[in-house]
């Protein structure tokens, strides 16, 4: 089969090398080679007709200088018989017979000859034969006639080469009987196109040598015509002899006449004169059915169509003779005659010929600039003798090519060409207008595939050179050597290559324009073999220019027309034998090559899928020591692939579903698996569920075959999809959660951690918040549980028979579960394990086995959910990585994106894959709660009341527990309202006194009862119980709380090396409710005026008829206000003022009990320690009473005064106030209000307590006290105070009052006393001077 | 009124949108059998594009590829997506109108800062806005 077609291949003569058996293939291919060698002969030597001479009509004599090319061939086939009167150049005109006299050795020679002259007869177009006998031995005698004995020793090649000249000289000779013949003929009818028949198309392939029938279903009349110079053949050939050539025209040539009435009773009339003509010729049997039944069809204008071709025959004769002349090699006479026949055919718009002639006239002048530039001498020679050239270029539709140009122009020659073949393209297309013979497909698609070639020749060497046209003529593309790189099988054209070509001149547009005109041929109408070819060269053609996805989509044609001969010879090949298997599927490498090509284009290579391990169960290299890699290499690959998907999904599915196909019929098993699987595994999305589900049933079927046939190993995954997409470890029920601790004093490095950051700010919103997750840790011998996500991408259910986690590190029990997946769902499974020894365990992913697949480990990589997590707290990528995954896919477009995608892969820029790692520690006890002294964890109380809790714990784990501590928390301290900076310090005072400075539990028994976190050692032995004792104190406000026991087992000795500990938490919820039962309110300080005194002994008994008040006695009690009056009167002996003042306030009982309420106040002083006064009131519900205590007045120090209001937070941010600057005397005044307050407060005490539940508690005044600045007036001593003091003859009677008798002087001395810390100036006009000191008196005499 | 086959490939060859704008009178079925044939031929095509692209300036490349009675005109944006249109009767003015308003519709769905390049443009919108185009122009 000519699988190269060329532009130049018009210029050769076909010869057919057969074998004569007995042979062996590779001797015979060796002598095929050998005989190649001379495919140019050179006219000059070729042996002159001896009968003849020089005047030959064909002698090589006359050109010397041409040149004759052969082309051997060794295959056969008629399919294209019918245009061989058309072409001549498609005939075959010899047949050269290979024997190997090696196997002849004890036979004789000539049988061996006998046979080759009857297979003869297959042959019928040859029109010289000669038989080569290689390699004798001595002893073979050289004796039979016809044989040719070539001798492995001496010059062989000359040998070959006189034997080739003489073989070519018969030839010529023979080509002037043709010629001959050509010239009487009346009439020449165009060929006829090939048309739909299916019947015989298989046999055309698969037996070469019987050709095939041309024709069926053609109109009969140029049928007849065919037939007409198709017949000298079959009778020169079948005889092999010369002689009969001669006669043998004569009954040929008379059959035109029925030309002219092509009715149907003649037809049966020829066929019965032509058959015993020709018995041997083996396409006869055939003709006569389909005859009848088209003649009736074109009938009707045979007439008309007859005549014209009979005015069109001259014209067609010269383009015969033009051609044979071509083959002759005389190129003169060749474009001579070309000319000739185009100025004729155009006269007749004799379209097709027109165009053939076109065609061979430009294959001519390409042989002759080559012969110029081959052969220097012959110049003056080609300008004398072709003159014809001149003269054909008037002729040749553009006629702007001066003959100089031709010789010189190197540019002209190429665009000579393509002008020339652009206008008999046209010629060609016109056919159909002119002619009822419509345009033969296989020539105008061969025609474009011809121009497209020689274009691609030009292009893929640079531009127009001698070189090119040397490889035109040789028929090659490229001049070093057979593989090119360009059309190599994994490459794509690089932008490089591209460039490289660019300096050709011819764009590559152009080419591809040439190739897609063979679209415009009808390509059906061919046989399924010719279209196969034609499509071969499209490929190859594309390929080579760069386009590769027209190249694929061709290469996707050709296959799925090769897929019927396929499967045909399969089913021949299985009812014959199954024995040729393995030659089969070597022969079959060369289709999945082309498959695995297509693919690649279509971004289906194996680099942008994920076939789950198909492909290593193709090249059977999964052995067990690189599996691991494999698996790793598996997941990163997944991960990588997404990115690199690639094309366009439905027409992958289709060519996937070719593939499978071709891979079924051929049959290879493990190719079919791969297919599917990649077409099941990367096209999920687009494919039916129907489908799905027949392709995965396919897989385990095609296993199932493969395995049995051996092609495919069982134990192969073929899930490549990562159905694991999620692994987490679940947090423990609280009870068992363990916590980590640091051992170095946390108090100590929390205290530190702000001040080492520099961060002034106590809190921080900007400061990146620390991953606030509680990491999970497990615990030896204990079982864990993960949350695995698992999904099902596909559209079917996957069942799990087996899922367990896949660990390493550390030994890990894990208990395996059984799940179904949804249709395209996700499931949420939790997997138990129990780790069996400390350390750090990994967790790499699921172990899965399908049901009916092999089992599998999916991998799951962490770094790539952590990347995902951190996006997903921060909202976006961080500024690295968001560039890095968007810009890399629209960097390059197009099949550039899939070659670069390929390389990023295997840089190994992917980092390494990353699992999950959680910690192991070692046993840990556990403690329940077993039982508390709460019912339903409530607590109910008044305010200001204090219960105790008892819990009791017991150890139920293995190990003792051997540290506890408590840590507490109730719902005022638990999240407490920000303290507002703006408010007054005093305020805040109060709120961070109410949030920190009151405390709902306690632990009773601990060092320091307020603290809200103890930590005790304790010894718990498993088994043992040990009760604890918590305080609660109703506070306002207050709904619940926390008690929290924190406990481990510290005291391990393998351990002490270690940084941490760990503990367990025990959490007690607490319901408090807090009632407010008694209110103070109305405070009032008022001024006490001076009374008489009373004497010592009544104050004594008031005191002690106040302090007999028991409160246990009796159950009403009302205040003792005189006795206590009472007391305020008491003087002492300096005649000092009254201390006392009165503070009154309400109390109100808002609760549906009465309360006895006992107010302490403790009077002491500096100077005197009086005993604390107690007074007791029954307030009855709902009811108020006021209670009236006498205070001494109170006077504080200066310094005291001006300390600044204490807070109660430790880490108190600071804020500079924004409110207006406060005068530094109201400053002064607020602080000493805030401590004469403190100080009242810390004066008067008051409990509660309820008789008839004996319940009781404490009565907070501190929220109802507001002290006012006249108040706060009466309560402090004055700053500066005058004594007045009478000396003489004076009685005092009570202070400031004296009594004297009249007329009598006495010295009053009056003493300014000065509290105050500054200096005052007094105002005397003698006494001004400074006093320094506080209780200086100043005596005035008045 | 002809049929037209219209896509818009992404850079990695893949189709971002693709539809077929045929007149109403036309069966559906018939489309069916030819779909994959334009898709095919759409595809090829980018090959050409590719190659002729680079050597204009201008976003439209008219037409740049026949495949039998069938064109291939093409329209190449800024960041290198293509636009097919797969057409049997030449009409170059208005084969650009028709590129030239869905290059703006197309504009507006890269906009939207929720559509990630070079993905599936599944926006019913931007489907019937090119019909309305389509129908205005072809």
């Amino acid at each position: 089969m000519d699988l190269a077609t060329n532009i130049t291949s018009s210029c050769r003569v076909r010869v057919l090398l057969v074998p004569v058996p007995p042979i062996k293939t590779s001797t015979f291919w060796k002598h095929v080679e050998l005989v190649k060698k001379f495919s140019v002969v050179r006219l000059g030597d070729v042996t002159p007709d001896l009968q003849k001479g020089a005047g030959a009509m064909f002698s090589s004599q006359v050109f010397q200088e041409g040149q004759m090319h052969f082309q051997f061939t060794t295959t056969y086939t008629r399919d294209h018989a019918h245009l061989e009167d058309f072409q001549p150049h498609r005939r075959i005109f010899g047949v050269i017979g290979v024997m190997d006299c090696q196997e002849w050795k004890d036979k004789d020679l000539s049988e061996g000859y006998k046979h080759f002259v009857d297979t003869l007869h297959k042959y019928p177009t040859a029109i010289a034969t000669r038989c080569f006998a290689f390699d004798p031995t001595e002893t073979q005698p050289d004796d039979t006639k016809g044989l040719i004995m070539i001798p492995n020793v001496g010059n062989m090649s000359f040998y070959m080469s006189t034997m080739i000249c003489d073989f070519a000289s018969e030839i010529l000779s023979q080509f002037s009987i043709l010629a001959n013949r050509i010239e009487n003929l009346p009439s020449l009818e165009s060929p006829l196109p090939r048309s739909y028949y299916i019947t015989q198309q298989f046999e055309a392939t698969n037996n070469n040598g019987v050709m095939p029938q041309p024709s069926v279903s053609t109109p009969g009349t140029p049928y007849n015509n065919h037939r007409q110079s198709q017949p000298p053949k079959p009778t020169q050939s079948s005889s092999s002899s010369l002689l009969k050539r001669a006669s043998t025209p004569v009954g040929n040539i008379k059959p035109p006449p029925l030309n002219h009435h092509p009715q149907t009773p003649p037809l049966p009339q020829q066929q019965s004169t032509f058959s015993p003509k020709l018995p041997r010729t083996p396409m006869s049997p055939p003709l006569p059915s389909p005859q009848p039944t088209m003649t009736r069809s074109t009938s009707t204008h045979g007439q008309g169509e007859s005549g014209k071709t009979k005015r069109r025959t001259p014209g067609r004769v010269k383009k015969l003779l033009a051609d044979l002349y071509l083959l002759a090699g005389r190129l003169p006479d060749a474009v001579n005659h070309y000319s000739q026949a185009i100025e004729l055919t155009k006269t007749t718009s004799d379209y097709l010929w027109l165009g053939s002639a076109l065609e061979g006239l430009t294959c001519a002048t390409l042989l002759l600039e080559y012969l110029h530039a081959d052969v220097g001498h012959i110049v003056s020679r080609t300008q004398s003798a072709p003159g014809d050239i001149p003269g054909e270029t008037p002729s040749s539709p553009t006629s702007e090519v001066p003959p100089s140009s031709l010789l010189g122009g190197p540019r002209s020659t190429l665009s000579e060409v393509m002008q020339r073949y652009a206008s008999l393209i046209q010629y060609y297309s016109k056919v159909s207008t002119t002619s009822t013979v419509p345009m033969p497909s296989l020539i105008y698609a061969e025609t474009a595939i011809k121009m497209s070639r020689f274009l691609l020749t030009v292009y893929a060497n640079g531009g127009w050179s001698d070189k090119v046209l040397n490889l035109l003529i040789q028929g090659r593309l490229n001049g070093e050597s057979s593989t090119d790189t360009v059309t190599g099988p994994q490459r794509f054209m690089s932008v490089d290559d591209i460039i490289k070509h660019k300096e050709s001149g011819i764009p590559r547009h152009d080419i591809a324009e040439w190739v897609t005109k063979v679209w415009t041929a009808r390509l059906d109408d061919l046989s399924l073999v010719d279209q196969i070819n034609i499509m071969t060269h499209m490929s190859s053609v594309l390929n080579a220019i760069g386009y590769h996805r027209k190249s694929a989509w061709l290469m996707y044609e050709s296959v799925n027309r090769m897929l019927p001969l396929l499967i045909q010879s399969r089913a021949t090949l299985a009812s014959s034998r199954d024995q040729t298997k393995k030659d089969h599927s070597k022969n079959d490498d060369g289709i999945l090559q082309v498959l695995k090509r297509i693919c690649e284009v279509y971004g289906l290579g194996e680099r942008n899928v994920h076939d789950g391990g198909a492909l290593g169960a193709l090249q059977g290299q999964d052995d067990g020591s690189n599996k691991q890699r494999d698996v790793e290499d598996g997941v990163r690959g997944a991960v990588a692939k997404e990115q690199l998907r690639f094309g366009w999904p439905k027409l992958q599915i289709d060519i996937l579903r070719q593939c499978i196909a071709i891979a079924e019929a051929l049959p290879d098993y493990g190719a079919v698996l791969y297919y599917t699987t990649v077409l099941l595994k990367n096209l999920y999305q687009y494919i039916s569920k129907d489908e799905q589900i027949r392709l995965a049933t396919s897989i385990q079927r095609i296993v199932a075959m493969g395995k049995r046939v051996g092609q495919v190993e069982s134990n192969v995954n073929y899930w490549g999809v990562n159905i694991v997409s999620n692994i987490e470890a679940l947090l423990p029920i609280p009870r068992k959660a363990v916590y980590q601790h640091p051992i170095a004093d946390s108090v100590a490095a929390a205290a530190t951690t702000p001040a080492a950051n520099g961060d002034p700010f106590i809190y921080n919103p900007f400061t990146q918040k620390r991953n606030e997750k509680p990491q999970v840790i497990l615990v030896k011998d204990e079982t864990c549980e993960f949350k695995v996500t698992l999904s099902n991408p596909f559209g079917f259910d996957l069942e799990l028979q087996n899922v367990a986690l896949s660990t390493t590190d550390v030994p890990f029990n894990a208990v395996p579960a059984t799940a179904t997946i949804p249709a395209n769902g996700t499931l949420n499974l939790r997997l138990t394990g129990t780790p069996e020894e400390t350390g750090t365990l990994t967790v790499r992913g699921c172990i899965i086995k399908i049901v009916g697949f092999a089992e599998q480990e999916f991998l799951i990589d962490y770094s790539q959910k952590m990347k995902e997590a951190t996006k997903d707290s921060r909202g976006r990528y961080t500024k690295e990585e968001q560039p890095k995954n968007e810009l890399i896919k629209l960097k390059r477009s197009g099949l550039n994106a899939l070659q670069t995608s390929r390389k990023r892969e295997t840089s190994d820029e992917l980092k390494p894959i990353q699992f999950y790692e959680l910690n192991v520690i070692d046993d840990q006890p556990l403690l329940k709660i077993k039982s508390t002294s709460l019912l339903h964890d409530a607590v109910m109380l008044y305010e200001g009341e204090m219960t105790h809790i008892s819990i009791e714990l017991e150890n139920i784990g293995n190990i003792p527990v051997d540290f506890t501590s408590l840590s507490f928390v109730d719902s005022t301290t638990a999240n407490p309202l920000p303290v507002n900076p703006e408010l007054p310090m005093e305020e805040q005072y109060e709120i961070e006194l109410y949030t920190k400075g009151m405390h709902v539990f306690s632990w009773e028994g601990s060092k320091d009862q307020m603290a809200q976190f103890v930590g005790k050692n304790i010894q718990l032995p498993p088994g043992g119980q040990w009760k604890i004792i918590v305080n609660v104190y109703g506070k306002r406000g207050c709904t619940g709380g926390t008690i929290q026991i924190d406990y481990g087992y510290l005291n391990r000795k393998e351990q002490s090396s270690s940084t941490s500990f760990y503990t367990r938490q025990l959490y007690l919820p607490v319901l408090v409710t807090v009632y407010q039962n008694l209110e103070p309110l109305n405070w009032d300080i008022l001024y006490l005026r001076h009374s008489a005194p009373v004497p010592k002994n009544e104050i004594d008994s008031a005191l002690q008829r106040i302090s007999a008040i028991d409160l246990n006695k009796g159950n009403a009690f009302d205040q003792p206000i005189e006795d206590l009056l009472l007391i305020t009167r008491h003087f002492d002996d300096e005649n000092n003022r009254n201390d006392y003042c009165l503070v009154t306030l309400d109390v109100r009982n808002t609760w549906t009990v009465p309360f006895d309420v006992e107010f302490v106040i403790d009077n002491s002083d500096l100077e005197n320690t009086d005993k604390k006064l107690t007074s007791v009131v029954t307030i009855q519900p709902g009811s108020t009473k006021r209670v009236t205590v006498p205070v001494k007045r109170l006077f504080l120090d200066v310094e005291e005064c001006l300390k600044p209001v204490p807070s109660l937070e430790p880490n108190k941010q600071f804020v500079v106030s924004q409110g207006p600057k406060i005068p530094p005397e109201q400053e002064r005044a607020r602080l000493q209000m805030f401590w004469y307050r403190e100080s009242l407060l810390k004066r008067i005490q008051a409990t509660w307590r309820c008789c008839s539940t004996g319940r009781h508690g404490i009565l907070n005044l501190r929220p109802s006290l507001r002290l006012t600045p006249m108040q706060l007036s009466i309560l402090k001593k004055e700053d500066i105070e005058f004594i007045v003091e009478m000396k003489g003859n004076v009685k005092k009677a009570t202070h400031r009052r004296f009594e004297c008798k009249c007329n009598d002087f006495v010295t009053m001395e009056v003493s300014i006393h000065n509290r105050h810390g500054s200096y005052y100036y007094a105002k005397r006009k003698y006494s001004l001077h400074h006093f320094k000191h506080c209780n200086s008196r100043i005596s005035i005499l008045t | 009124m002809s049929i037209y086959y219209f896509a818009i490939v992404g850079a990695t060859d893949n189709p971002i949108y693709e539809t077929d704008i045929i007149p109403s009178s036309r069966s559906s079925s018939l489309i069916d059998s030819s779909r994959h044939l334009n898709q095919f031929i759409v595809h090829a095509a980018l090959d050409v594009v590719e190659e002729v692209q680079w050597g204009t300036q201008a976003m439209y490349l008219k037409s740049v590829d026949r495949f039998n009675e069938q064109y291939v005109s093409a329209f190449v944006t800024a960041n290198n997506v293509k636009f097919m249109l797969l057409h049997d009767q030449k009409s170059e003015d208005s084969i650009k109108n028709f590129f030239n308003e869905v290059y703006e519709v197309y504009v507006k769905i890269l906009m939207n800062p929720f559509y990630e390049k070079n993905s599936a443009i599944t926006n019913p919108q931007f489907d019937n806005r090119v019909k309305l185009v389509a129908r205005r122009f072809l």
